[in-house]
């Protein structure tokens, strides 16, 4: 089963101006711990990617296809997108920089019949405490104590 | 309307009456299944084509590219945002239909004045819907939504004693009755409550008109019960007219305010209620109960009355708490010159009070509706949690609050408040204590400089007590004491725009800020401009699925739907004092003769009693 992973940066203009980076990093769940996935990497394309860097990022960052669109008059927006296969239980981690403000936001993936189904998800405006979050991710995805703490 | 491929859905339910009694959890239960069903369907619905936003030509100037959609198809395309002499125009192309471009917004100068105010919500972090589409068929609330509802509308009946001649929504039209049971109406308001990080607190009962619904009141009991603090009434003031006992009973179940349609001064703009609307205000100065003058504003039509009806708000001040004027949203297949005569914005409307209010109430005197987001974000860092936030998109509204001497000088509160000032001053104590510093401290700072804002010497006269106004401010922000805002608009007029969009202007950035809301029968809880926008695929569809057919509802009722229908009296209401009084010094409705008043009515699709 594929699974995207968008690393991007954009300088946005419109309606406001916002800065964002993102680097995104895919671990598979093996064994109680975190084994990073190996990607293949594409340019970003708006026919195949908008929907799923929505489903991405819409939520967790407030950040729309749409906003990219939107701001991109006299703004730059320059996105790679990785696939890899995945076979299990995921952890997305998204090490975003937001208007000069650092993020680790964390998305948890588990298989449902056929589908990789997303379990968890942070949202930027919620600042829920690491240690809380981590503590769910963990117990979500059956994870070792102390798995996330080196991601 | 062409349409690529609809498709047509059939009644799922053996009747709605079997649905109607049961409890709200249960009918949430039952009604949340058919979400799937009723969502919006790639390829059949709705195409897409993500290709290049059209070109610039010779003359425009790049604003913004955004995302639109094809007023023919509905097919999601790439727009272009472009000033050309001093406006904001929207061009987009669908491969299918050609090229559409239209003004978005009149006036470059106030669209960048405005721009600098944009402030975005937290989203919803309790979505309703899974994303499964790319905006704006994925409603929702979906995940990628900017906005908590600021105002929810719940539509509660589809039936209308009125016939305009462009409205093919009632029930007769239609075809069938959209009137959800008060149980039904409880789910619905139920999960706008469940919403975070905040829930809905404002409720709109709008239809069809919702007065003639026999349990009316019981439905405003029933959104007080649900822990709604804001009640208001959509109606066009018929029933209000001719029934006192109803503004009495709506003000004790709950009701905070009318929303009264009310389009001009003269029968001539304003053939809906213009006869009527004396008599309803009457009856709502007795019942207490304060009402906001909502008129849809069109080029051509009624654009040259908007400064005499705000002359007339303040006439009434007593019971009219503001006016909230809507430019005109375009619908149907109408084509670009026809569009041209009707079309009008922001920036028009606020130039046309400009000028019809002698420059008492200038373009600079308003303020886009994000601008109060300093308020919220203020008292959230007071409180650490997230606080009601007006953040839907600056291009959608416009508001300032007026005030008025005893001989009648207009002042609006920019006069005499530094608006600018106050919210950079609030945008930076919030910041200062989410970065640490003691927010007692803080507060303490803000106070003493608030009164650096305020020039108290070109106030009102009954507001020169600058510590009085100061009240009302500290009240709010501090004791974030929503009687504190009461307060303050019994002493003020609040006078807004709010732009829906249509298929000609659509802007996906727009709708996904979208704060004002509808309820939908499945549980589901649409944007404004997408619910009316894209009727057969939000609205009609959602309530042509949970209505009973007509026959089933007159059986049920004992009612005739065809004989609803008002036949307006004009003679009698001519005559009555409260119209002869009315709009005395506002405009000289009483020298139009008899024949006129009559025409204005029946053109307009309003039957007279000769």
């Amino acid at each position: 089963m594929k699974m995207k992973a968008f690393s991007f940066s954009a300088s946005l203009k419109e309606p406001r101006p916002r800065q964002v980076a993102v680097e995104t990093v895919v671990y598979a769940v093996s064994e109680g711990g975190l084994r990073r996935l190996e990607y293949r990497e594409r340019d970003f394309s708006l026919e195949l990617d908008a929907l799923d860097f929505d489903a991405e990022f819409g939520y967790a960052l407030q950040l729309t296809v749409a906003d990219v669109i939107r701001g991109m008059a006299g703004g730059s927006f320059e996105c790679r997108v990785a696939e890899c296969d995945a076979e299990g239980s995921l952890l997305k981690v998204y090490n975003a920089v937001l208007d000069g403000r650092s993020y680790k936001l964390l998305a948890a993936y588990k298989l449902a019949g056929q589908e990789l189904s997303k379990v968890y998800v942070d949202i930027v405006t919620n600042a829920v405490p690491w240690g809380e979050r981590i503590k769910t991710v963990s117990a979500l995805l059956g994870l070792l104590p102390h798995a996330l703490e080196d991601i | 309307m062409e349409r690529i491929g609809t498709e047509v859905l059939e009644h799922p339910l053996p009747k709605y009456s079997d649905l109607a009694n049961l409890p709200p959890e249960e009918i949430g239960r039952i009604v949340k299944k058919y979400v799937p069903v009723l969502m919006p369907k790639a390829g059949v619905d709705y195409k897409v084509y993500l290709g290049k936003p059209p070109e610039l030509r010779d003359g425009e100037r790049l604003v913004a590219y955004t995302l639109s959609t094809c007023p023919h198809c509905y097919a999601l395309v790439a727009a272009t945002l472009y000033e050309k002499e001093g406006k904001v125009y929207e061009r987009k192309v669908c491969p299918e239909h050609g090229e559409f471009e239209e003004l978005y917004f009149g006036d470059y100068a106030t669209y960048e004045r405005f721009r600098k105010w944009q402030r975005d919500g937290k989203g919803v972090w309790t979505p309703n819907v899974h994303l499964n589409a790319l905006c704006p068929f994925n409603c929702g609330l979906c995940p990628r939504h900017k906005s908590h509802t600021a105002l929810l509308n719940i539509a509660v009946t589809n039936r209308c004693e009125l016939r305009c001649w462009y409205c093919f929504f009632y029930a007769v039209k239609a075809g069938y009755v959209y009137e959800p049971s008060l149980n039904h109406i409880r789910f619905m308001l139920r999960e706008a409550r469940k919403m975070m990080p905040y829930p809905a607190i404002a409720v709109q009962i709008t239809g069809g008109e919702p007065l003639l619904r026999d349990d009316i009141v019981d439905i405003v009991r029933i959104a007080r019960e649900e822990g709604y603090h804001h009640i208001q009434v959509n109606t066009e003031g018929i029933r209000l007219a001719f029934d006192p006992d109803i503004a009495i009973k709506l003000r004790e179940a709950g009701t905070n305010v009318v929303y009264m349609s009310f389009d001009g001064v003269t029968p001539y703009t304003n053939p809906k209620n213009h006869w009527e609307a004396p008599y309803a205000l009457d009856n709502l100065r007795r019942a207490k109960l304060v009402v906001v003058l909502v008129p849809t504003v069109i080029k051509g039509y009624n654009l040259h009355e908007v400064g005499a009806i705000i002359r007339f708000a303040v006439k009434h001040a007593d019971i009219v708490r503001g006016v909230n004027m809507q430019p005109v949203s375009i619908v149907g297949r109408v084509p670009k010159k026809e569009r041209d005569k009707l079309r009008v914005t922001i920036p028009d409307v606020l130039l046309e009070i400009e000028k019809q209010t002698d420059g008492q109430i200038k373009r600079e005197d308003w303020y886009p509706v994000p601008t109060v987001v300093p308020i919220s974000r203020f008292v959230e860092a007071l409180r650490g949690k997230p606080q009601f936030e007006l953040t839907t998109h600056f291009a959608c509204g416009a508001a300032t609050y007026l005030f008025w001497d005893d001989g009648g000088e207009l002042i609006p509160i920019t006069r005499f408040v530094d608006v600018d000032g106050v919210m950079q001053l609030l945008d930076r104590a919030a910041e200062e204590i989410m970065n640490g510093r003691n927010k007692y401290i803080v507060t303490l700072s803000v106070l003493s400089k608030l009164g650096r804002y305020v020039d108290a010497s070109k106030a009102p006269k009954r507001f020169r007590s600058k510590r009085r106004f100061l009240r009302y401010i500290f009240n709010i922000l501090v004791r974030h004491d929503y009687s504190s805002l009461g307060e303050f608009h019994y002493q003020a007029l609040f006078l807004g725009l709010m732009h829906f969009q249509d298929p000609y202007n659509y802007d996906v950035s727009r709708v996904q800020r979208c704060d004002v809301h509808y309820a939908m029968p499945d549980g589901r809880i649409v944007p404004f401009c997408t619910f009316n926008v894209f009727p057969e695929l939000y609205r009609d569809r959602a309530q042509k699925f949970f209505s009973y057919e007509i026959e089933e509802w007159e059986k049920l009722t004992g009612k005739k739907l065809a004989e609803e229908v008002y036949v307006r009296n004009v003679r009698k209401l001519i005559e009555g004092e409260p119209y002869k009084k009315a709009y005395e010094g506002v405009a000289d409705v009483l020298s139009i003769p008899y024949e006129e008043h009559v025409l204005a009515s029946k053109k307009f699709g309003i039957p007279v009693a000769e």
